[in-house]
């Protein structure tokens, strides 16, 4: 059985530092309003939802017999760090499709590739993150299955895979914590929702291994499709016109939120 | 008049769920703006309606399919003349069995199916666990462009471009979209979307001069890959929120697990508080997920909520966002939770709440709350 995990490296929002262009207009040349930073930079992570996807995949290969978990990314030179880190989690083979285009893609961007690279490699089960946390979008999972016509669940709390054969159990959680379960045929895709499983860290024998296996690299620019949608700026959002910031030395900040806090009541009497 | 705009609604035993008004709301906004009629589709399983009667492939065309009353009864066609007569526009409802229990896969054949026939321009759907979660195989399935979690629209020389966030609210972009048609998840609170019902009630009705009408589509099921197996209990009792004042919660800026314990200090401070917590720190294990407050944890709207170490993603503010008011404490000022917040405090949370702690009548009190 091939189970394939698509994993993502993101720029950490809290780490980056961008340059927006808010006056970019539709039509103009570059597409690319955001100021990438460079690879040195200590900026970029693995998702963390796809670090979870990495590890459910993991644990279907323990608890069932002759299972390969391949990891793949999109992207430049410097994913390839993300997949390093995912074979020292344990994965098998690790594939870069590399693609060093500046600016973010959009989710069909993205989708459109790996569903274009995956489509002949006939894997059962096909694993992501439920959202990167940089471009926020939670779309690439359900694009990828639906342009390969295999099903999908998205935001899966919860996974049982009895055997090779299938079906693959699953609970979706939905709004409010909820959760439904669903059986669904393979091939499927499944989007992991962060908090299924703790994530391990690499064994020493995985991290030693791992400096050793090669990442396979294909270039991605012939995948590329017409785009649907496009980005035409991007800026900072606005800072709020209703937020009163409190300023001054911390013992000052403490005394007037207190001081707001007993004039609205809610200090008691 | 040509539909122009579909909005696909969800509805609860409760009814159209609070999230549909608001995409629809917003569709409304895009009706006017693009000077198109809009259509409300219902997809669902309405078990007091008797199978209606069509042809064994496809849908039923809905022009051919204005149902009498009397051949319907009961709930589903009072709930569908409701929204027509309170939205002002036309309402479809999807009957089929498939459609009874949600699966992605069903709804997407389903309204792949209509949409096609009725071939609108835009396609509004609440973003929500489902909407967000079909939409794309939707997109897909119709050729169309996709964006989603919208917040805005600007109509600029004919182009439609919206507006949506990404790194953790901090930023946002515009998108143009260049295939048609175009189907979008609508945040709820996105902007222009207030007032939801009252601000749409028989409007565009009115202006045809003609009254809202109701039909029934039977859409036959396929074979499908996804079996539902219906909804659980949730695995553990949620935590009470209701009788809480003051929430005050943490988000992963607390740094780690044992400062969970400042937080409950800072809530030992108001009489009648509970703590409460984001997605991450739950997934850290740093707090149980029964005190998770967002989209896929409790929502909440106390008189007062104290946001703390919370960057305030949209999934987060989806389950706060009502509190009367809202305090948030955050190293960050850029941080997207100082967008709802009536007071910021921009400090180490480790810095700030012994601060808080030290003022004069703070010291006795204990952390008996939460």
């Amino acid at each position: 059985m091939k189970i394939v995990v698509c994993i993502k490296q993101i720029l950490a929002p809290e780490l980056v530092e961008l340059s927006g262009r808010p006056e970019i207009r539709a039509g103009d040349e570059d597409p690319c309003p955001l100021t990438m930073p460079s690879p040195d930079d200590d900026c970029y992570r693995l998702n963390p939802a796809d670090e979870y996807a990495i590890e459910e995949a993991l644990r279907i290969r323990e608890s069932i017999t002759d299972v390969t978990v391949d990891v793949l990314s999109l992207g430049p030179e410097r994913c390839r760090r993300v997949l390093l880190r995912a074979l020292e989690m344990g994965a098998s083979n690790a594939t870069l499709l590399y693609l060093d285009r500046p600016g973010p893609l959009t989710p069909f961007e993205t989708a459109s590739i790996i569903a274009g690279y995956l489509r002949d490699k006939a894997y059962d089960l096909i694993l992501t993150g439920v959202m990167a946390e940089d471009g926020m979008n939670g779309q690439t999972g359900q694009l990828i299955a639906a342009l390969l016509d295999i099903p999908c669940a998205t935001a899966v709390i919860r996974e049982r895979l009895p055997s090779h054969l299938g079906p693959v159990y699953v609970e979706r959680e939905e709004d409010g914590g909820e959760r439904t379960a669903y059986e669904i045929a393979l091939p499927a895709l499944l989007t992991i929702q962060s908090g299924i499983n703790r994530p391990r860290y690499p064994a020493l024998s995985h991290v030693l291994r791992a400096r050793t296996q090669e990442i396979a690299i294909l270039d991605a620019a012939p995948l590329l499709p017409v785009p649907r949608e496009r980005i035409v700026s991007v800026s900072r959002t606005e800072s709020s016109a209703t937020c009163t910031f409190i300023v001054g030395t911390p013992p000052e900040k403490a005394r007037q939120f207190l001081d707001f806090c007993r004039q609205k009541g809610f200090l008691g009497p | 008049m040509k539909t122009g705009i579909v909005v696909i609604a969800e509805i609860s035993a409760a009814g159209l769920t609070p999230s549909s008004r608001e995409a629809m709301s917003f569709a409304e906004r895009l009706a006017e703006s693009a000077g198109e009629d809009m259509l409300i589709l219902i997809p669902g399983h309405f078990p007091d309606i008797n199978q209606p009667p069509g042809p064994g492939t496809g849908a039923t065309k809905h022009e051919n399919f204005p149902f009498s009353k009397g051949g319907l009864g009961g709930f589903a066609y009072k709930e569908a003349e409701e929204i027509a007569a309170a939205i002002g526009c036309d309402v479809a409802v999807l009957v089929g069995d498939h459609l009874s229990a949600y699966s992605a896969e069903a709804w997407i054949a389903t309204l792949s199916t209509v949409c096609r026939e009725i071939n609108p321009r835009f396609i509004c759907i609440p973003h929500t666990s489902r909407g967000w979660d079909y939409a794309p195989g939707l997109a897909i399935r119709l050729g169309a462009s996709l964006i989603g979690a919208v917040e805005g629209f600007r109509l600029d020389a004919g182009n439609f471009f919206f507006k949506r966030s990404f790194l953790k609210g901090q930023w946002q972009m515009e998108i143009l979209p260049e295939k048609w048609p175009v189907v979008l998840t609508i945040l709820p609170e996105a902007k222009g979307t207030e007032a939801a019902a009252s601000l749409t009630a028989a409007r565009t009705a009115g202006k045809r001069g003609l009254s809202p009408r109701v039909s029934f589509l039977s859409v036959p099921a396929t074979a499908f890959r996804t079996k539902p197996l219906g909804r659980l209990p949730a695995p553990e009792l949620a935590y009470d929120f209701s009788e809480a004042e003051v929430i005050v919660a943490a988000g992963k800026g607390i740094g780690a697990a044992e400062n969970i314990d400042l937080i409950k200090r800072l809530a030992g401070v108001f009489p009648k508080s509970a703590i409460g917590c984001s997605r991450a720190v739950c997934d850290l294990g740093w707090m149980e997920h029964r005190r998770q407050i967002g989209m896929t944890g409790r929502t909440v709207a106390p008189p007062l909520y104290i946001a703390c170490g919370i960057s305030g993603a949209m999934p987060h503010l989806a389950g706060m966002r009502n509190s009367r008011c809202i305090i948030a404490v955050n190293r960050d000022k850029n941080a997207a939770i100082f967008q709802v917040a009536h007071l910021g405090i921009v400090e180490d949370l480790l810095t700030f709440i012994p601060a808080v702690m030290e003022q004069p009548g703070n010291k006795k009190k204990e952390n008996s709350n939460g």
